[in-house]
């Protein structure tokens, strides 16, 4: 990921609004200016608790600061597991996994995604599902000895069609 | 005879098809037939759904679509797609814009979203349309007390308004089927945290560390299984137990639920593909 | 009026008060044996005292046994004296025969695993309290009249309401303002929370109404010169700042309602060194237009910044210590209001503080207008520098974990609220104290919050605390209350238990005169050489003035050197055998 994480920690930045307004108008991101700091997200995160790098708080001020190059360049929006064990405990009904979301697609539309997610969203829009390379003959057999049909019939034409028109035709919005 | 359309999403039919297997037979023991949908495609959850909402959205909408035109509800059996499905079909009921462009892309192939199909997730099934009353009578040959612990799964009960599956705080379904069956329902602190399996394709050390953490939460209280109802958690929780940082400790076995509820029908351990699960659970099957 | 001449005969009632008392020590014992001492012609115990048939039992066993003087030994005089008393005078007995016995307090929730020693406690109480009995002599129930008038210092909005108020029940009132019109703080503001109109516009019917009302005198560029006399009987001199000329009022009741000013801060964030840097007070007597401009060159504000907590929340530093409470409502308000007019509104604060009706909702929108919210941590204030004409902002934000920088375009501080300048002349003018904040303390935080020490004179809205206009308000009709009922009785009873100078063994040496914290005690020039007299309206019955007297002039009524002297002997001379006396 040495396209991300380009972040300068000691510049000054300027707080600006217009990173916030720019989420708030992207789908799943309405809810952005809600957030009133409580905190109540961070101590309920797993991955929080298992990482010092990440703090859903955090990140969130930093969208409402304006910090958009810092957070569009760095691989936290992408830790977010969308659990949303926040959100249920969230007292303004924040979707933290929705508003990370928004970003995720910014990001994206900008050219940051982690090589991680770019795998799988290679492999899905080509084939239509996420494992037809991990379909073995062995576990062909394990479905027919199941009784389970061996034709998975999955399609991909659909997903061509979609990859064309909204992953690489520039992203509406 | 209740009929609905089964969508395995991508994981289930090549790493875990026991569990495609016990849903059917089980849900046959109380009169549910499923029909597999074909030529579907990926719901997008996480990833495609980071790129781009609107290929997420149509993507899943062509789901919805599908069932629509053969006219019966959705059963989703992995937690991510039953999400996916359910929040996308909540969100397409309510946003107009969205629904015309991506009824547009359908049209192409002759489908149409129009909000008839309902999205059910598999414990749903056992509540709603089987009831707790027929489980109990269709018991032939109960457990014998065994101490187990269920993992729910974030997707299958969160957002809770839009899933309405169970209380996202305090889950029960799949603890009233373990002590219905005869098992002793454990319950263990951070019942409702994530497996880690969302973390795998970005950060797999983190994903590891999450299941571990939730592994030997249900450790401390010396149960004899993990029961669980999504096909990526029931992988992930079994992962992190065999792989490279697994702890030192004995396995916990872990089942799907229908791979547990399935003896106690009457159903053989071989239909239900029982040595299939990578760590053994005959201590689950003696108990 | 002295009753020691005839026969004491005393009433002992022990109170069990449930489990309180009796599961603690032995309250049958101790009935039982106070039946024994001499004078005693009745003693018992029972369940409740306080409750309708413990009274009950006092006025009846008055009438049967022709008691004169009554012992109730149970909770603290400051929970139920003013109960017994009241039960004891409906029975025809003097109130000052009564004497009661803290065998709660000072015993059973003291010493809860001593049986014993607890019981043994208690009898040597009651026995003091029975010797002291036989001393006790009638005193005379005095009342003053109360002159049907309310002096109001200050004419902003709580004096006008309290004004009002009173005026609308039929009392006469007095405004006397130092500046040249009413209105106070409020009048000067173009915004107010949570309602959205200017001081004016809100003000405007309360000061016709108050202008118009026959019943209210206004004094405007006044200030009171000169307050003496007591409750009910105040005697007040008004000066008019302009033209020197004074008058004198007669005053039943005063409320105190002279409001707060805007600390100057000084010393912080380089206030005073650009005209961009302004506190909220001044924000909010900006004239409501169009656009807002910077007072430096008149550019429109692009970007405006917020800091909180100046000169308030400052441990160690007196005056400074104390929330200014309606500062973070102000300013989500003043910051709402404004978004749309500027480019960027960033607040920076330590706390918010939104706690008010409407308030929190005031924050939200804020938020949700794209006010941008910073949070610095209170040992790491935020730095201004004006370089250049730029007044250049930087703090850290501790939620987002990094170093901010912003030029403002105008610099706005939420300023404490402060007394006014001339608040210490206030306060010996109307002997009040005033608490560490600097504003003026009520009597009791909780149960009395607008009457003072000074019986008589109430404080009401931002004289008392740092608080908001809809607070100052809510006093204002609290204080008017509390004069109405003083000046509707049309007079109030006051203590008997007062000093009292023996005229023939005075030397006139004024000791007491100084001596006396409430400056009840003057001279009598009647007599020649004029002897201490004390104005027993204003006396507290502290004891000062008769432990300073060098002659033993000055004797306590209800706590006379023998009364008091006859309690240690009965506690350290006791002798088990009766003497004398015995039981009816």
């Amino acid at each position: 990921m040495s396209k991300l994480d380009k972040t300068n920690e000691h510049e000054e930045h300027t707080p600006s609004s217009s990173f916030s307004r720019e989420i708030e108008k992207e789908p799943g991101g309405a809810d952005i200016q809600h957030c009133i700091q409580c905190g109540m997200c961070t101590a309920s995160c797993m991955v929080a608790s298992v990482t010092e790098k990440y703090r859903p708080r955090k990140l969130i001020q930093k969208i409402l600061l304006g910090m958009r190059e810092e957070v569009l360049t760095s691989e936290l929006p992408w830790l977010c597991m969308t659990c949303r064990q926040c959100e249920e405990r969230c007292q303004e009904d924040v979707s933290l996994a929705e508003i990370f979301h928004a970003v995720r697609n910014i990001a994206a539309r900008e050219g940051y995604i982690p090589v991680g997610v770019q795998k799988v969203v290679d492999t899905v829009m080509e084939d239509g599902w996420m494992l037809k390379d991990g379909y073995s003959d062995f576990i062909e057999d394990d479905r027919d000895d199941l009784g389970l049909h061996t034709d998975l019939g999955w399609n991909n034409e659909f997903v061509k069609k979609i990859k064309k028109r909204f992953i690489d035709g520039g992203n509406k919005k | 005879m209740k009929e609905f359309v089964l969508y395995t999403g991508c994981t289930t039919p090549v790493r875990l098809p026991a569990y495609e297997a016990s849903v059917k037979i089980v849900l046959a023991k109380f009169g549910i037939t499923l029909v597999d949908m074909k030529d579907a495609n990926c719901c997008g959850a996480q990833y495609v759904e980071s790129v781009s909402h609107t290929a997420f959205a149509a993507m899943t909408g062509r789901l919805l679509a599908i069932a629509e035109k053969m006219d019966m509800d959705i059963l989703a059996i992995c937690g991510a797609c039953s999400g996916s499905m359910k929040t996308m079909k909540h969100e397409l009921d309510n946003n107009k814009k969205l629904l015309k462009e991506v009824n547009e892309v359908l049209a192409e192939e002759g489908l149409k979203y129009t909000g008839k199909v309902e999205v059910k997730h598999l414990l749903q099934i056992f509540q709603e349309d089987i009831g707790y009353a027929a489980i109990r009578e269709a018991i032939v040959r109960p457990y014998r007390g065994i101490r187990l612990s269920a993992h729910y799964g974030c997707h299958v009960t969160r957002p809770e308004e839009i899933v309405q599956v169970d209380d996202a705080e305090n889950p029960k379904i799949i603890d009233k089927i373990i002590e219905i069956a005869g098992g002793t329902a454990v319950d263990y602190v951070g019942k409702t945290r994530c497996c880690g399996g969302p973390m795998l394709g970005i950060d797999a050390e983190l994903a590891g560390k999450i299941g571990r953490d939730k592994i030997e939460n249900i450790r401390n209280e010396n149960v004899e299984g993990i029961i669980t109802a999504c096909a990526f958690c029931d992988l992930q929780l079994t992962q992190v137990q065999i792989g490279d940082d697994a702890s030192d400790q004995d396995k916990i076995p872990v089942m799907t639920l229908p791979q547990f509820l399935g003896p106690a029908l009457g159903v053989n351990f071989s239909s239900l593909g029982i040595e299939l699960n990578r760590i053994n659970p005959q201590a689950i099957l003696q108990g | 009026m002295s009753d020691t001449k005839e026969k004491p005969r005393i009433g002992v009632f022990v109170c069990h008060c449930g489990h309180n008392i009796a599961g603690y020590l032995d309250v049958e014992k101790v009935a039982k044996q106070a039946g024994e001492l001499p004078d005693v012609v009745f003693s018992v115990d029972e369940m409740f005292m306080c409750s309708d048939a413990g009274q009950q039992l006092i006025k009846d066993k008055i009438k049967e046994h022709d008691l004169n003087r009554v012992v109730v030994a149970s909770c603290s005089p400051r929970m139920h004296e003013p109960t017994f008393r009241r039960a004891v005078e409906e029975a025809d007995v003097n109130r000052y025969m009564f004497d009661q016995v803290n065998l709660r307090e000072h015993v059973s929730w003291c010493h809860q695993n001593e049986w014993d020693k607890g019981t043994e406690k208690a009898w040597d109480l009651v026995r003091m309290s029975v010797a002291r009995a036989r001393m006790l002599e009638s005193l005379p129930i005095k009342t003053v009249k109360v002159t049907p008038r309310t002096l109001i210092v200050g004419g902003g909005i709580a004096g006008l309401r309290a004004a009002l108020d009173i005026a609308e029940r039929g009392f006469d009132v007095v405004i006397v303002e130092k500046n040249s019109e009413l209105g106070g703080s409020v009048l000067k503001w173009t915004h107010l929370f949570p309602t959205d109109q200017t001081g004016t516009e809100l003000l405007k019917p309360l000061i016709r109404n108050v202008k118009k009302h026959e019943r209210i005198t206004i004094m405007l560029n006044s200030k009171v010169s000169v307050f003496d006399g007591y409750i009910g009987n105040f005697e007040v001199t008004v000066k008019n700042q302009k033209s020197g000329a004074e008058e004198t009022l007669d005053i039943g009741t005063a409320i105190v309602t002279t409001g707060f000013q805007t600390f100057k801060p000084e010393g912080y964030y380089s206030y005073g060194e650009s005209p961009d840097i302004i506190t909220l007070a001044d924000l909010q007597e900006i004239p409501r237009s169009a656009g807002l401009m910077r007072p430096s060159d008149g550019k429109p504000v692009k970007k405006l910044v917020f800091i909180g907590c100046v000169g308030s929340r400052e441990p160690g530093k007196l005056g400074h210590e104390h929330c200014s409470r309606s500062c973070c409502s102000a300013t989500a308000k003043a910051a709402s209001d404004l978004s749309e007019r500027v480019d960027e509104v960033i607040i920076l604060y330590q706390d918010i503080r939104t706690y008010g009706k409407g308030h929190e909702e005031m924050h939200r929108l804020a938020r949700r207008e794209h006010v941008i919210y910073s949070k610095f941590r209170k040992d790491e204030k935020p730095t201004v520098k004006v370089i250049d004409g730029r007044v250049h902002v930087t703090w850290h934000d501790v939620l987002a974990g990094r170093d901010l920088q912003v030029d403002a375009d105008l610099l706005v501080l939420a300023s404490a609220m402060v007394p006014p300048e001339d608040i210490v002349e206030t306060s010996k003018l109307f002997s009040l104290t005033r608490s560490p904040d600097g504003f003026f303390n009520p009597e009791h935080i909780k149960l009395a919050p607008l009457t003072t020490h000074t019986a008589g004179v109430m404080i009401a809205g931002a004289s008392q605390a740092a608080k908001n206009a809809s607070e100052s308000v809510v006093d204002a009709s609290g204080a008017a209350a509390k004069a109405v009922g003083l000046m509707a009785a049309g007079e109030v009873e006051i203590e008997s238990t007062v000093a009292h100078v023996v005229p023939d063994l005075c030397s006139s040496c004024h000791t007491c005169v100084t001596a006396c914290p409430y400056g009840a005690i003057s001279m009598d020039n009647e007599h020649d050489p004029p002897v201490a007299f004390v104005q027993e309206a204003k006396c507290k019955g502290c004891g000062t003035c008769s432990a300073a007297c060098p002659s033993g002039a000055i004797l306590m009524y209800h706590s006379t050197d023998d009364q008091i002297m006859t309690m240690v002997e009965a506690y350290l001379c006791y002798t088990p055998k009766a003497e004398g006396g015995g039981t009816a």
